[in-house]
C-alpha cells in the first residue's frame, strides 16, 4: 500500500461529500448525515490497511448502510420526529415543494426498505450490489424494494404539499 | 408520480439529495485521529480478551490440580507430554516496537550503512505529518509490465533464494480510484509457518525527488524519522514498521526517482492463505506472521534493484 494517511486522504476528499449526501437521503437530516458519513469513514480508515484499493467504494457503502441501520435501532423513538419536516439547508421555496413532500414521504418507509431505495436510486446502484451492501440476497433487495415503493406511495399521496400541488 | 422503480420514481426520489448541503464540518484530521483511536481500542480489546482466555486457563488448570491432589489420585487417561512451541523464522524478522508504546519525541531507527535520515515529521494529534503534505501524483505513464515484473520477482528471490509466487498484479493506466496511472504487484514468500507479502506499486510524482520525499515523510502517519539515502539522484525512503495491528506488520520503502517515477515497495507478515474473502466487498485480513518477511536491508536491496530498473 502506499501511505496509508495519504491514499486515504485522497479517498476521504472524493468521496465524503457523496457519502453525506447518500447518508442525508436516508436519515432527512444533515447533521446527522454528517455523523453517519463521519463514522461511516472512521471505521473505513481503521481497516484501511486490510481492504482491497478496488473494492472499497463497496466497503464504504456497506458501512454507511450499517452506521445509519444502527443509528435507527439506537434511535428509534425519533424517528417519527424527523418524518414530519426533514431539516433545510436552505428555505424552501414554492419549486421545493413537491420534494419535500417526497422527502417527508421517505422519511415514512421503514429504514430497512428506506436504505435500500437510496442505495437503488440515489446511489444509482444495482439489485446485485445492493444486496452485497446489505450482506442479503438479490430477492430480498427486490422485495424490499417493493415494499419501500408501497410505501412511499401510500405516504406521498397522503402529503397535503402533494394534495396542494396537485 | 410513483410507479414500480420507473424513470420518473427514479429521479423523484434522486431529487430528495439534490439540495443545496450546509458546509462539511468533518475534517480529515477529525476522521484520522479517531480512526487511530478506533484501532488501539480494538486492539486493547483483542488483547483483553485474550488475558481473559490464559488466565481462565491457569486458574482452572490450577483448581484442577488442587482437586487432583487432594483426592491423592492422579486424573484418569494417559499421560499428556508437552512440547514447547518452536518458531524457527526462515527469514531475518524485524524487531517491532508497539505503537502504543512509541514515545511522543519521535526516536530515529538505526540507519543502514550509507543510509542517513530524513527529516523530522511534525507531531500530530494520534498522527504526524510532514512540514509541506503529501507529495501530489502525476500522470507519467506506467513502464512496461513484464519487464517490472521481472525485475521486482527477481529481486525479491535473490533476498529469499526461492521463487516467490505472484498473487496478484494489475496495471492501470487510468486507477479509477486515483484518476492516474498506477501499477500493481504481489509476490508471496515462504516464512516457515505461512506465507508472507512483498508489493510493489508503480506510480509517479510531481517535482524533484528531494521535495518528494520530503513531502511523504509521514507518508504513513509515522512519528520516527524514516532512513533515507540518495543514489545518483533517485531518493530511496526507508519508513519505519507499521505495528498498528502486531498480527500483520507492514513496512514500506519509496523509491523517487529523477524523472517522476515513484515506486513504493511494502513487505506484510500476511499472505493470501490469511485473507477472508467477504463477497461483493473485497477481503479482510485475520491472521498473520507477527514479523516481516524482510529486514531492512533486504527491503533496501528491493529497491536498488528497482533503483537500477528505472535510470
Amino acid at each position: 500500500m502506499p501511505g496509508r494517511d495519504q491514499e486515504f486522504a485522497e479517498f476521504f476528499s472524493a468521496r465524503f461529500e457523496g457519502a453525506r449526501r447518500i447518508a442525508f437521503a436516508m436519515c432527512g437530516s444533515w447533521s446527522d448525515a454528517e455523523e453517519i458519513a463521519q463514522n461511516a469513514f472512521v471505521r473505513v480508515y481503521a481497516r484501511w490497511t486490510k481492504i482491497r484499493i478496488e473494492t472499497v467504494d463497496a466497503y464504504l457503502r456497506t458501512v454507511l448502510t450499517r452506521v445509519f441501520l444502527d443509528s435507527r435501532r439506537r434511535a428509534r423513538g425519533r424517528e417519527h420526529a424527523v418524518a414530519d419536516l426533514p431539516e433545510l439547508a436552505v428555505p424552501p421555496d414554492h419549486s421545493s415543494h413537491e420534494r419535500l413532500a417526497m422527502q417527508a414521504a421517505l422519511m415514512a418507509v421503514p429504514p430497512g426498505q428506506r436504505a435500500v431505495l437510496v442505495l437503488r436510486f440515489v446511489a444509482d446502484l444495482s439489485v446485485e450490489q445492493v444486496a452485497d451492501a446489505l450482506g442479503c440476497s438479490a430477492g430480498t433487495v427486490k422485495s424490499q424494494t417493493a415494499r419501500g415503493l408501497a410505501t412511499l406511495r401510500e405516504a406521498y399521496r397522503d402529503d397535503p404539499n402533494l394534495a396542494r400541488n396537485a | 408520480m410513483i410507479d414500480d422503480a420507473d424513470d420518473t420514481t427514479r429521479a423523484a426520489i434522486r431529487a430528495v439529495a439534490d439540495v443545496p448541503a450546509p458546509p462539511v464540518t468533518t475534517t480529515l484530521d477529525t476522521v484520522i485521529r479517531r480512526g487511530r483511536h478506533r484501532t488501539l481500542v480494538q486492539r486493547g480489546a483483542t488483547v483483553a480478551a485474550v488475558a481473559g482466555v490464559v488466565a481462565a486457563i491457569g486458574v482452572g488448570g490450577v483448581l484442577l490440580r488442587s482437586a487432583a491432589e487432594g483426592q491423592g489420585a492422579r486424573p484418569a487417561g494417559p499421560p499428556v507430554s508437552t512440547t514447547a512451541p518452536t518458531s524457527v523464522p526462515t527469514t531475518p524478522s524485524q524487531t517491532l516496537v508497539p505503537s502504543s508504546s512509541v514515545p511522543a519525541t519521535p526516536q530515529p531507527g538505526k540507519p543502514l550503512p550509507g543510509w542517513g535520515l530524513g527529516p523530522a515529521p511534525i507531531a500530530g494529534d494520534g498522527y504526524c505529518r510532514s512540514e509541506s503534505g503529501a507529495s501530489t501524483a502525476a500522470d507519467l505513464p506506467l513502464p512496461n509490465q513484464d519487464k517490472t515484473r521481472d525485475v521486482f520477482i527477481g529481486a525479491v528471490r535473490t533476498q529469499f533464494g526461492s521463487p516467490p509466487q505472484l498473487v496478484d498484479q494489475n496495471w492501470d493506466h487510468n486507477s479509477p480510484n486515483m484518476s492516474k496511472p498506477r501499477g500493481y504487484l504481489e509476490v508471496n514468500v515462504d516464512m516457515g509457518d505461512g506465507p508472507g507479502a512483498v508489493q510493489l506499486e508503480v506510480e509517479s510524482y510531481d517535482g524533484d525527488p528531494q521535495r518528494a520525499a520530503d513531502a511523504d515523510v509521514a507518508a504513513d502517519g509515522n512519528c520516527a524519522r524514516p532512513m533515507r539515502t540518495t543514489i545518483e539522484g533517485a531518493v530511496l525512503q526507508l519508513y519505519p514498521p507499521d505495528v498498528t495491528d502486531k498480527r500483520f506488520p507492514s513496512q514500506h520503502l519509496r523509491v523517487y526517482l529523477p524523472g517522476g517515477r515513484r515506486y513504493i515497495v511494502t513487505t506484510a507478515g500476511y499472505g493470501e492463505t490469511d485473507k477472508t474473502t467477504i463477497p461483493g466487498v473485497g477481503y479482510t485480513i485475520e491472521s498473520g506472521r507477527g514479523r516481516l518477511p524482510l529486514d531492512d536491508a533486504g527491503l533496501a536491496e528491493v529497491g536498488l534493484a528497482l533503483t537500477a530498473f528505472g535510470k
